[in-house]
């Protein structure tokens, strides 16, 4: 019965395999062609002498370049091969291609091509082709080569005449007109010989130059010559270029240059002094970098006219390769790097959101395309024509070099070193054998709109697991959509056919014919105008990994019918429009200097400020680093930047700012007095060892003046440290505040988190809520609030109230009156903890989450606002989490225990997956902790598998705290009829962590708008810190009896965002993490 | 036919041998051979190579499975008596019954055994070896109640061993803080091309065994740190610049004769690797196997040797760690790669923790005077013990004449100053000298 059952659900699944396999493959955007098409391996073998070990760049594989060769309006295909030749094809259309190898001599025999690129190098119409060469030492022609076009399939090799045969570890050239005199210069990208161990991180290296580094080249009337040290770039020996990326990147109408450095060192973004030079931007532009940066591609994601910037990485896409086939930097070599200069790198690809004036956002962890396994190459083009581009990324390395088991077990077990040193008899081919290789899939993502990706590779047909390197893209059968070549190692390459045309998607072609000596227009830009939006390309043909794509520019339009109008604008800064442009036709322009105008910028005028500085207050925040990783070694991120603490009383009496001190910082109190401002620390400098998390000011006593109560907490002290007191000032008028003598009846100092006042029992004298963020020290133990009743004289008693016992780790809190039965309430806040609102039934508090509507919404909360937006006079909630673009997810589950009975408590993050639990934690890292853990695992694949329930006893699971996660967006809520219902808001909002809100109406159109900021950096770098957030104004605007909060617009306020205090007249104060305190205007 | 009946007897024997025991009238003589306990201590040490482990930790390894060993085998030696009292914390080790029989030298390598798996991870390959040489003493004819009942013994050892080794702060120590990186030139930062953390920061707060505290024999500071071109401070870190950039070729090989790091990781772009080789205790372990093979030592006398080496190398780390983070000294790689020269690389790959004082030096000249203490001073010997990792065999007068080179090795090797060396032989061979006036093997 049993087997029989087993047999028929074989056979269903089959059934099923064999109906999804004939159903889909029909409808696949592409269709991949046999072998024999474009027949084409990049054959590699390691020999003893040549391999992985010996060679650094054994497994970067080979590019594809596209181009017609012949000017038959058929595109032709170039492969490199690194040991085998490689190949010319020539396009005969109809998917018959002609291998022309031979005849055209580029076969570049015997010596490790790299990438390649077509070019009209002299200009006479006909595509010449330069290859870059990167090995093997010795051989002939071992120099980059240049090969004139010289019609009728022949090319010369003129590499030497023109100044472009250099010898070095190339891996592309991009030519383009950087200083607009007419003819192409080229920017070519090597990598650095040198071996990557023998480097210290030193201060200022890539200043350095070296023979063998990048180089640029000023073509001088056809003698390309190497003017990198004059023109600002950089050529040093710690140059792993793998990616050069061109683009207009600051809309100033001068081609910028991008390159992916592999390795420790940063990636640079050199902006084109308008063709007088380069400067290295990279990191005014971005706040963090791929750490091992590989190929890359920029368009235009969101056809707002901005290009946006992918580079890849080599993350692992899944859970159990992360743990087996990456190395993660520790933090310390992370922070040594960061002070050296190294910029901030992480571990996984980065999708960079261009903001404009704003700079870039990174939001590939939101988009979904952080992970895509060992990636060589990304190409971002509207492939479904559906009028949004898409990414498709080239991944795979034949043979795992970060095995973690290899690296470990394999690597030395055999003693290879000292075989190496001494060379053993095929001990290195020995060992490259026992590396695991796994083929792994490409990947495609679509877009869906919205920086929203979903991947597709599956569903375009582009799953076929392969080692792929360079790919390329380009209509081969002229059909209007973009079809692609990837070459692979020890496979035959793909060619992929675009069926796009069965989805009705309309789309134009456009090739570009540029005046002199740029026939092709490298560098020009086309702007399609249609249904209300802008569809922008550029004419870059060097693009992703050591590849080169047609330089026919192809627009996918969707659904709109027709086009109002097209604008070009040339290299040379002129533009012309033209209109009467036809759908679903090819078009070719040809420049000429009739009704052109200049064109200077793109950039439209929506970048302008919204807040302006008027005024800095004396103090600046100083964070003392303290490295909670040191104490609490299994955390992914630490808790040591809620600074400052600002508190604002303007109450017409006074106007008062308070701003709290960091660790060993002495806190500053403004008294503004008629025009005079008057600083005052005297107060607090014995306070200054604490830090101040959070202050408020009061009327505790009652005496008609402002009160100013303190907490303190924060990790960097002992559990029960004194510095952790709060202390209460009492205003003794004229700007004198003195510590009230009745402390605070805390049993035991907290870690505060948060203080907030509200009279709950209406007896007229101000009561307090405090909030222990950080229980004894130990991140996740749950705190509880302290509710102190006022009884008069500055004297305040513990009221005992068992809801607010043990809550979590409580960030902030707020008295509002939710139920309208004339009692403050309270709504608290904090990390792993649900936004908790406790009804107060006469000083009686009573959690009542669910009758609000707010049951089930554990988050990472930050910060609570509590104010009646929609100005129905009820409160609503605006509640900062962690985002949707962090490495936490919501089902990230955090275990807290003494695992190994030592007396101390590890916490350990773990991830549910298909209603396993997983521990997320590198296995060094929690092996390091719990050594115990090492004799059930030794190996890295076995980890990799290993649920949480397979490394403790249920014992041990169920005596821990268990802490989970429902959701990780920022919320708006409004109350209506005694239930929060959620807002929708823009997706902005989730790019980073928020930490700071306040409403006001900022455009003053009679709705509130809010300003939000947060980001969170002191995170572990295998997570990555949270930084894609300059501070945004989310506009509410009237819709009908609505509001709606649709819009977000960047403030342009880099750093930490701690604190947002409304001032009066317009202006609005901003405390950053470690800056100083400043008063803007709006 | 004679030769037929004969084998057909053994077939015999071998096939009911088991329900018939055969007992061997030698059988103790037999199980005392010194082989047992070297084949043992080898085992160990070549797990300990496999799951990698930082030197002081590997030194935790050795010494508690070799007291396990030693308390045992006591039993059958007379002459010798028990570390309880002697070592902190050792008392009340299980006693053998009276008037039974046991077979000490079987009792003694299992205790050895069931005690070392506690401190390593690779279990299965200690337990497969175990097997073999449960199998070996099988073979000998050991009575099965001697048998069983020596094996029990030797497991009651080994508890108690276990027992002791837990209140030493090892398990407390997981959990201290890590090494908290300052940014002063002259304190130690991680280095390349690893930039490992800092290892083992509290191993002063392990129990010591015979020393009083970890702070009894603190060594002479290391040089005032400074940059100025005729201060003492940048004359050494210019030695040691030298000593690698003008290598001597006999230096290159004393450097990586004894190099001795567990774990040296190779980075060429993408692709890495690791080679793991026995850490300084090992060798001088090994070292201890060499020397005792050539004096003839018995069973008692090879394995009191392991114990008191054992002993002496795992004090003498733990008085060099109080040290290291103490002076917080920064490593010649830094300070050359900083102001000297970026591209210098020393010859050897800096371990991960402070400089002063070495390591190498103070260990290597403790377990030389705990040897000869016991093998004489002038006492050659053939060191091969890195044969198996590739390098060739060195020969020393004595063995303060290999403690010497094992010292100046580290700044031939470019990873250690003049001073750390010095101070360091001084202060190993206090430690040592110290372990042999307090510890009484025999009676």
């Amino acid at each position: 019965m049993l087997a029989q059952n087993r047999l028929l659900l074989y056979g269903a699944a089959l059934f099923l395999i064999f109906l999804q396999a004939c159903s889909n493959d029909d409808d696949r955007l592409f269709t991949l062609k046999s072998d024999d098409t474009i027949p084409f391996t990049n054959e590699l073998h390691y020999t003893e002498e040549f391999n992985p070990y010996t060679y650094r760049n054994f497994y970067n594989g080979g590019g594809v370049a596209l181009g017609d060769i012949n000017n038959d309006g058929l595109i032709d295909v170039y492969f490199t091969g690194n040991v085998v030749d490689n190949k010319m094809f020539l396009n005969k259309g109809n998917w018959e291609f002609e291998d022309v190898t031979k005849k055209t001599g580029l076969a570049c025999s015997d010596v490790w091509s790299s990438g390649a690129c077509f070019v009209d190098i002299n200009g006479d119409g006909l595509l010449d082709l330069y290859v870059c060469k990167a090995g093997k030492p010795g051989g002939e022609h071992r120099y980059n080569e240049l090969f004139i076009n010289k019609g009728n399939l022949e090319f010369e090799e003129q590499s030497a005449a023109y100044g472009l045969d250099v010898t070095g570890l190339s891996i592309q050239a991009a030519f383009f007109d950087y200083d607009r005199d007419g003819d192409l210069d080229c920017y070519l990208l090597n990598n650095s010989l040198r071996s990557i161990g023998g480097f210290d991180l030193v201060k200022d290296r890539r200043k350095e130059y070296s023979e063998n580094g990048n180089k640029f080249f000023e073509n001088r009337d056809g003698r390309f010559v190497d003017v990198s040290q004059e023109l600002g770039i950089f050529s040093s020996e710690i140059g792993f270029g793998l990616g050069i990326t061109l683009s207009d990147f600051n809309l100033d109408g001068w081609t910028d240059i991008y390159v992916s450095n592999d390795f420790f060192e940063k990636d640079y973004l050199y902006l084109n002094q308008e063709g007088k030079s380069f400067v290295e931007s990279g990191e005014s532009f971005f706040e963090c970098f791929p750490l091992g940066s590989m190929g890359a591609d920029v368009a235009d994601l969101d056809n707002d006219l901005l290009p946006d910037l992918m580079i890849t990485e080599m993350l692992p896409s899944t859970s159990g390769r992360k743990k087996t086939k990456a190395i993660y930097d520790s933090w310390k070599k992370y922070s040594l790097a960061v002070s050296k200069g190294y910029a901030h790198q992480f571990p996984r690809n980065m999708l960079q959101r261009n903001m404009g004036a704003a700079g870039f956002l990174e939001i590939g962890r939101k988009a979904g395309v952080e992970a895509t396994n060992w990636s060589w190459s990304c190409l971002m083009q509207d492939f479904d024509n559906d009028g949004l581009k898409d990414i498709v990324v080239a991944n795979g390395i034949y043979k795992d070099l970060l095995d973690r088991d290899y690296l470990a077990f394999m690597a030395n077990d055999s003693k290879v070193k000292n075989s190496i040193d001494e060379g053993g008899n095929n001990a290195i081919t020995k060992l490259i054998d026992a590396m695991p290789s796994e083929a792994v899939s490409n990947f495609a993502f679509k877009n869906m709109g919205d920086f929203n990706f979903e991947n597709y590779s599956d569903e375009w047909g582009l799953g076929a697991k392969s080692f792929s390197n360079g790919c390329a893209y380009g209509d081969l059968d002229n059909d209007g959509d973009l079809d692609l070549v990837f070459n692979n190692v020890n496979a035959p390459s793909f060619v992929y056919e675009n069926k796009s045309e069965r989805l009705n998607h309309n789309f134009i072609s456009i090739s570009l014919k540029g005046k002199g000596k740029n026939t092709r227009a490298v560098g020009a830009k086309t702007i399609a105008y249609a249904c209300g939006q802008t569809f922008m390309t550029e004419q870059y043909p060097s693009r992703g990994f050591q590849s080169s794509v047609s330089n026919h520019l192809s627009i996918g339009l969707g659904q709109c019918q027709g086009i109002d109008s097209l604008k070009i604008i040339w290299p040379n800064g002129q533009s012309i429009t033209k209109r009467d442009v036809k759908i679903n036709t090819s078009y070719e322009f040809e420049e000429s200097s009739d009704n052109t105008q200049e064109m200077s910028a793109v950039l439209s005028a929506s970048n302008q400020n919204i807040l302006t500085l008027v005024d800095t207050l004396s103090f600046v925040h100083r964070q003392l680093k303290f490295n909670q990783f040191n104490r609490e070694r299994l955390l992914f991120k630490m808790n040591t930047s809620a600074g400052p603490a600002i508190a604002v009383n303007e109450d017409g009496n006074s106007k008062m700012i308070f701003t709290g001190g960091g660790k060993e910082q002495t806190s500053s109190l403004f008294i503004f007095n008629e025009e005079e401002l008057k600083e005052v620390t005297a107060p607090f400098a014995n306070k200054k060892r604490s830090e101040v998390v959070d202050a408020v000011f009061f009327d505790s006593d009652q005496d008609g003046d402002q009160d100013l109560y303190i907490a303190h907490g924060g990790t960097a002290f002992s559990p029960k440290a004194n510095e952790y007191h709060d202390v209460l000032y009492i205003n003794e008028g004229n700007g004198r505040f003195e510590e009230s003598k009745n402390a605070i009846p805390f049993s035991n100092p907290i870690a505060t988190g948060v203080v907030t006042i509200g009279d709950y029992n209406n007896d007229g004298l101000p009561d307090l809520f405090v909030g222990d963020q950080n229980s004894n020290n130990v991140y996740g133990l749950p705190g509880s609030g302290y509710l102190f009743k006022n009884i008069g004289a500055n004297n305040f008693e513990l009221v005992n109230t068992p809801a607010f016992e043990n809550l979590g780790i409580i960030t902030d809190a707020k008295w509002a009156d939710f139920n309208a039965d004339g009692l403050l309430d309270l709504v608290v806040v904090g990390e792993w903890m649900d936004i908790s609102i406790f009804v107060n039934n006469e000083g009686q508090f009573k959690l009542a989450n669910e009758s609000f509507g707010l049951a089930n919404t554990k988050g990472l909360w930050n910060t609570v606002l509590v104010d009646d937006f929609n100005q129905d006079g009820t409160p609503d909630l605006f509640v900062g989490n962690v985002g949707e673009n962090s490495a936490v997810t919501s089902q990230h589950l955090l275990y807290i225990n003494d695992f190994d009975a030592n007396g101390s408590q590890e916490q350990i993050l773990a991830e549910q997956v298909n209603n396993k639990v997983y521990p997320s934690l590198d296995m060094d890292e929690l092996m390091s902790q719990l050594p115990v853990l090492k004799r059930k695992y030794v190996y890295y694949k076995d980890y990799a598998g290993a649920t949480m329930g397979d490394l403790f006893s249920e014992e041990q699971l169920e005596q821990s705290i268990k802490l989970s996660l429902n959701t990780l967006e920022s919320k708006l809520y409004l109350l209506k009829d005694n239930r929060f219902e959620e807002q929708p808001l823009p997706a902005e909002v989730q790019f980073s962590s928020i930490h700071a809100v306040t409403t006001s109406d900022v455009d003053q159109d009679g709705t509130l708008d809010f300003l939000i900021g947060g980001n969170h950096y002191l995170t572990k770098p295998q997570f990555g810190r949270d930084d894609a957030s300059k501070g945004w104004l989310l506009k509410g605007a009237k819709s009908g009896n609505e509001i709606r909060y649709a819009k977000v617009f960047p403030l342009n306020i880099s750093g930490e965002i701690r604190a947002f205090e409304n001032l009066s007249e317009n202006e609005v104060l901003i405390g950053v993490n470690n800056q100083q305190v400043k008063i803007y205007k709006y | 036919m004679k030769n037929k009946v004969i084998i057909f007897t053994l077939l015999l024997v071998s096939l009911f041998g088991c329900k018939t025991e055969k007992v061997n009238p030698n059988y103790q003589e037999d199980a005392l051979q010194p082989e047992y306990i070297h084949r043992s201590m080898k085992s160990l040490t070549d797990v300990i190579v496999h799951d990698i482990f930082s030197p002081p930790v590997a030194s935790r390894n050795y010494v508690y499975p070799s007291v396990a060993a030693y308390q045992v085998l006591i039993h059958q030696y007379p002459n010798y008596q028990s570390l309880e009292g002697q070592l902190d914390g050792l008392a009340g080790l299980p006693k053998p019954e009276k008037d039974k029989a046991y077979c000490y030298g079987l009792a003694s390598v299992h205790a050895f055994l069931q005690t070392s798996k506690n401190f390593i991870f690779s279990e299965q390959k200690l337990i497969a070896f175990q097997d073999e040489l449960l199998e070996a003493f099988k073979e000998i004819g050991i009575p099965q109640e001697v048998f069983d009942r020596s094996l029990a013994y030797g497991e009651a050892m080994s508890e108690a061993i276990v027992k002791w080794s837990s209140t030493d702060n090892y398990k407390e120590t997981r959990s201290f803080p890590k090494y908290d990186v300052r940014e002063d030139p002259e304190r130690w930062t991680p280095t390349p091309p690893d930039y490992m953390d800092g290892i083992e920061p509290h191993w002063n707060t392990i129990r010591t065994l015979v020393l009083d505290s970890a702070r009894q024999f603190v060594p002479l500071p290391p040089t005032a740190f400074s940059l100025e071109k005729d201060s003492r401070f940048y004359q050494e870190t210019m030695e040691v610049y030298n000593a690698v950039s003008e290598a001597e070729p006999e230096h290159v090989e004393i450097a990586k004769f004894w190099d001795c790091n567990p774990f040296v990781s190779h980075v060429e772009g993408h692709i890495m690797f690791a080679t793991k080789k026995i850490s300084p205790g090992g060798h001088w372990m090994g070292i201890t196997q060499i020397a005792t093979k050539k004096a003839n030592a018995d069973f008692m006398e090879t394995t009191a040797a392991y114990t008191l080496v054992a002993i002496s190398l795992f004090d003498a780390f733990i008085s060099c760690w109080d040290e290291k983070y103490r002076s917080n000294l920064t490593r010649p790689e830094t300070v050359i790669n900083q102001y000297v020269n970026q591209d210098w690389l020393p010859l050897l790959q800096t371990p991960p923790f402070p400089e002063h004082t070495s390591g190498h030096s103070v260990i290597s000249a403790a377990s030389s005077v705990a040897l000869t203490n016991l093998f004489g001073d002038n006492f050659a010997f053939v060191d091969s013990t890195e044969v198996e990792y590739g390098l060739p065999a060195r020969t020393f007068d004595s063995f303060y004449d290999a403690a010497d080179e094992a010292a100046i090795s580290r700044l031939y090797g470019g990873i250690h100053f003049r001073p750390a060396i010095e101070y360091g032989v001084d202060q190993g061979k206090k430690v040592g000298q110290y372990i042999t006036e307090n510890i009484k093997l025999k009676k």
